[in-house]
């Protein structure tokens, strides 16, 4: 059973390990996340940007396959305190944003279902495709 | 048309800092860090149009709160399935107890996270409100319940709810500080003066969204003579008092 980290051993250096797996030059979000994992864990880094431990140890060793950008921006609204101006909502955390953009319909308040329609009528933050709306537009 | 328009109304982008807005937020505060052995349970009430919900979203956003909103049409079910929606579960299944246990679980998850629930005096008429008190004991979250001017009352029908109730907070009408802060959110482009924002505040009883609707009508008048600001005396249109207008005899 794994009872943590044995004692007298130094804790791995996300850091180190990243620096190698980046070729020396992590971009500058990459350091960010890899110094939060270095003061705590990887789950609990994990938990507030709602991705699981093994993306964020993807990331961390430039072996991710999916959508980087994303993790990107999740960390600079989680981590980095990027925020945006939400057309709704005023100053908003960049993850925040995508998490909001990332929610199905759902009709719990008209709050939510006014966020649905906020995020999907040309929001200049929105990642979501479009297109639907502008064959709206050319009828 | 080629130009692709923006229909999200650029003016709307924020909460304006009302009295109403700091006096939910310390009632949520109140509940969120109660001491152990009080209970948490909280209300916020008071007349429609105060901005009792624009309040509870700002809420939302600081705290990163679960919010949901009691629209008419709710059973039991939908209510614990719009809860689970919320709790990020995407098609909720089973009966209304295995969803019910299924949403307890998952506010586990953080024991602290506040519930807002609007328009909480629709419960108590369907008699729903008992679902509330179940969420409340089973995970022992705080629960903030905003509704009209007579949700207290209407709580006090169901004592064993009404005992759990350890903050208060009631949603007054606006006044010219608020009025003030409205304008320079809606319209930080317009400097409108004082005697005109006491005129509005008391033309539209407080009401705040009347308020946001009759600073929208200076605006137009104020654009439409190229006016930076606009005092009484300048303005001889409308005051937007929900009224319907009566045809002259």
């Amino acid at each position: 059973m794994n009872r943590g980290p044995v004692a007298g051993r130094a804790a791995v250096d996300h850091l180190t390990r990243t620096t190698l797996a980046w070729h020396g030059s992590p971009p500058d979000w990459v350091v960010v996340l890899a110094e939060e994992c270095n003061k705590g864990s990887q789950s609990a880094v994990a938990k507030r940007l709602d991705y699981s431990p093994a993306t964020i140890s993807q990331i961390l060793s430039n072996s991710y396959r999916g959508d980087v950008s994303r993790v990107e921006q999740m960390v600079r609204g989680a981590l980095m305190a990027e925020t945006i101006a939400c057309p709704a909502l005023g100053d908003l955390a960049r993850n925040t944003c995508l998490s909001w953009q990332a929610k199905p319909y759902a009709a719990t308040s008209s709050h939510r279902v006014q966020m649905y329609r906020a995020c999907r009528s040309g929001c200049p933050h929105s990642r979501i495709s479009t297109s639907r709306n502008e064959d709206d537009d050319a009828l | 048309m080629n130009v692709r328009m923006h229909n999200v109304n650029p003016g709307f982008g924020t909460v304006a800092p009302l009295r109403n807005v700091a006096e939910a937020y310390s009632v949520a505060q109140q509940i969120i860090n109660r001491p152990p052995g009080v209970d948490g349970l909280g209300l916020f009430y008071g007349r429609s149009g105060y901005g009792k919900s624009k309040a509870s979203q700002y809420l939302q956003n600081k705290t990163g709160a679960i919010y949901l909103e009691v629209f008419d049409f709710w059973t039991r079910k939908t209510f614990v399935e719009a809860l689970l929606a919320e709790l990020n579960v995407d098609k909720p299944k089973g009966t209304i107890s295995d969803m019910m246990l299924q949403a307890l679980r998952r506010l586990q998850d953080d024991p602290n996270r506040l519930l807002i629930i609007d328009e909480a005096d629709k419960l108590i008429d369907k008699h729903m409100i008992e679902l509330v008190r179940d969420l409340y004991k089973g995970a022992r979250i705080p629960v903030l319940l905003v509704g009209e001017e007579l949700l207290p009352e209407k709580l006090a029908r169901y004592e064993r709810c009404e005992n759990r109730v350890s903050a208060f907070g009631m949603a007054n009408p606006s006044d010219v500080e608020d009025a003030r802060s409205l304008a320079r959110v809606y319209h930080p482009k317009l400097s409108v003066q004082d005697d005109l924002l006491d005129h509005i505040v008391t033309k539209t009883n407080g009401v705040a969204s009347r308020i946001v609707a009759s600073l929208s009508r200076v605006a137009d008048f104020a654009r439409a003579r190229q006016l930076d600001a606009i005092a009484l005396a300048d303005y001889d249109g409308e005051v937007f008092t929900g009224q319907a207008p009566r045809r002259g005899r």
